[in-house]
């Protein structure tokens, strides 16, 4: 059977001058189920990024197989990314619209039914709180408020995949367990979620598979129980920095 | 596949947003909407200010040698209420003019025959003695057809016998040439200059002000295919810059109207023939201009870059119009291969009412084949992903040489 994600040998290899040749992603090979949150931890220039921006179809593969709902990332990019939502932090609002002009630009463009726009903007209003500020330039909201309508923005066209990459970096705490709620509802409506992460307590919390990546090459992917079980570790960080250490030698 | 509704959807976002920004608004709609009539009225009231004072100022001037028999001369300059008079000796007067207490200074000598020789000293580096200089030229005419009249009734002979030669000057030019030369001069530099001006912050705007917002991946991760994002947002800056070139058009075509044609001799009025081109020519430089500006600005991660980088396109675009001042610069055939000054120019002869088909027709090929080549360079550049996420390290021409030409 197959499943909204599959990842197969994933290869990422670029030039980048003064480095020359980077291996940023070396045979990532992973799959995401509906409504499970699957979780790809790792400290910076792990490679979880490249992964993410490679399924989005931001990046070509150097090599390796993905497919989002089926469709080919190199053949069907388009149908890709209209399967998707894909969230970071290096994919920021337009400042001069309002959320609602936000929110009805991407279901649009991202293919969702025309005739079904409107009913679905307001419902999204509704649900992230924002009836009072829906007709508010983004560049005069507040940062939580922004990341309200981030989150809507990605969710736009009721895609069944999403994609997040580092979402809380920058939010306060209480911002934070909002977000972290809005992503076990996505979860409930049986969406299939990746959630790239170098925050533990975060991964403990929402994953309910875990991939550990490092230098490209995921060390360990299961449960957080199994990892447990497996590691004879109880924290997250202690099983991270086992693999890790390991990984390393 | 290019998906027409996602190209008008992209394209109507960003002109939406461009609209709610101060900079364009300003750059593009209030600039060549304003520009002309502030400046004329500018340059009216400083002009009228100055002739103003001038006209109320007297000219101090010193006679030097005047003989008694042609005291009715300074009896002229007496009368002439321009004229502040005192009387010098050459070497005091010599001092006068060093110093700019007097504008001038009349020098009056006799010649073999006992005729009256003038010579007029004054400073050219002075606005006033060049005033004094040319109201003592005047009076000194009048004085001598006098003089000629005079002898002529004395000696009881008609005066043509003694006035041999008499000039006459004629302007053949009809009301409407003289405005078309005064539309002709200024239109073609102001349309370029403003809409450059009017499309360096759309174009820097779309390109590397999306990336350092943080917006351009948020538009790569939709389903919109990328061919489809650049033809937005190239024909949104095409859409501001012809409408700041329409806007100048019109705002200059009312100026100069304003302030030119209720004058004598002057009509203002556009050849109905130029108005398709006018219009044409417009949308064409504004293809070209905003291809020319957004290729390298597609290279910087922040608007300062990208305004440093897509600058130099705007000014060499503008260096062509100071050619295109000069009336006596024809248009000819080998200057329509050249961009830019090739619009100026069809710009210039359309609205002098001269239709010049072969230049019209290699203009028109001309800019449509930079056009294409610089949205297949777009296309190039934007090929690459580094260039895509603004992780490129090199510069617009290192790149140009060794991944667009394969020069290493």
């Amino acid at each position: 059977m197959s499943h909204p994600v599959e990842v197969h040998e994933l290869v990422k290899t670029y030039f980048e001058q003064g480095r020359g040749e980077v291996h940023a992603v070396r045979g990532l090979s992973f799959h995401c189920q509906e409504g499970e949150i699957f979780g790809l931890l790792g400290a910076n220039g792990a490679g979880k990024t490249s992964t993410l921006r490679m399924l989005s179809t931001v990046l070509t593969p150097s090599a390796g197989t993905a497919s989002v709902m089926g469709h080919d990332l190199v053949k069907e990019p388009a149908s890709v990314r209209r399967s998707l939502g894909f969230f970071s932090a290096s994919t920021a609002l337009y400042p001069r619209l309002t959320p609602r002009e936000t929110l009805d630009f991407f279901a649009r463009i991202n293919g969702f039914p025309p005739e079904r726009v409107k009913d679905r903007v307001e419902e999204l209003v509704r649900r992230i709180g924002l009836e009072s500020y829906a007709n508010t330039r983004v560049d005069q909201l507040s940062s939580g408020m922004k990341q309200k309508v981030s989150i809507a923005r990605t969710v736009a066209h009721d895609p069944p995949v999403l994609i997040f990459d580092e979402p809380t970096v920058g939010l306060d705490v209480l911002n934070a367990i909002e977000f972290h709620d809005v992503l076990r509802e996505f979860r409930g409506q049986g969406k299939a979620i990746i959630l790239s992460t170098h925050i533990m307590s975060e991964a403990e919390k929402l994953c309910d598979r875990i991939a550990i990546v490092h230098k490209g090459r995921i060390l360990a992917c299961d449960t957080l129980a199994a990892l447990r079980e497996n590691t004879g570790d109880h924290y997250l960080e202690d099983i991270f920095v086992r693999f890790v250490t390991a990984g390393a030698e | 596949m290019s998906r027409p509704g996602d190209v008008w959807l992209l394209y109507w976002r960003e002109l939406r947003s461009a609209l709610r920004e101060r900079n364009v608004l300003l750059y593009s709609l209030l600039v060549p909407a304003l520009l002309y009539p502030t400046v004329l009225w500018m340059i009216i009231s400083a002009d009228s200010m100055v002739r103003g004072m001038l006209e109320q100022s007297r000219s101090q001037v010193a006679l030097v040698g005047l003989p008694e028999d042609h005291r009715v001369l300074e009896a002229l300059l007496t009368e002439d209420k321009e004229f502040t008079l005192q009387t010098e000796t050459e070497a005091s007067a010599r001092q006068l003019l060093k110093r700019g207490r007097v504008d001038a200074f009349a020098l009056f000598e006799r010649g073999a025959h006992g005729e009256l020789k003038v010579r007029i000293y004054y400073d050219g580096s002075r606005l006033h003695s060049k005033i004094a200089k040319g109201r003592l030229e005047g009076v000194l005419s009048r004085y001598r057809d006098l003089r000629i009249e005079e002898l002529a009734h004395l000696n009881a002979v008609p005066e043509v016998r003694l006035q041999r030669v008499w000039i006459k000057t004629e302007n053949q030019a009809s009301e409407n040439d003289v405005g078309r030369l005064v539309l002709s001069t200024l239109l073609p530099m102001a349309m370029i200059v403003v809409m450059g001006m009017g499309g360096l912050y759309p174009a820097v705007d779309s390109t590397a002000g999306e990336r350092e917002r943080n917006t351009w991946e948020t538009m790569l991760t939709t389903a919109a295919s990328r061919d489809d994002i650049i033809l937005a947002k190239y024909l949104y800056v095409v859409t501001v810059i012809a409408f700041s070139g329409f806007l100048n058009l019109t705002a200059l075509y009312a100026c100069v109207y304003a302030a030119l044609d209720p004058m004598e001799g002057i009509t203002i009025s556009l050849p109905l023939a130029s108005v398709p081109i006018l219009l044409g020519g417009t949308i064409l430089l504004a293809m070209f201009m905003a291809a020319g500006m957004m290729v390298p600005a597609s290279f910087a991660r922040t608007f300062q870059q990208g305004q440093s980088l897509a600058t130099p396109f705007y000014a060499v675009t503008i260096l062509p119009t100071v050619l295109v001042a000069d009336p006596s610069v024809q248009f000819k055939l080998w200057m329509a291969f050249i961009p830019v000054l090739n619009a100026a120019l069809t710009f210039r002869e359309a609205v002098a009412g001269r239709l010049l088909v072969p230049q019209l027709l290699v203009t028109l090929a001309v800019l449509l084949v930079c056009v294409f080549v610089s949205l297949w360079v777009a296309r190039r550049v934007l090929a690459y992903e580094d260039i895509v996420l603004g992780t490129y390290g090199g510069s617009f021409w290192t790149f140009m040489r060794k991944r667009l030409w394969g020069k290493r």
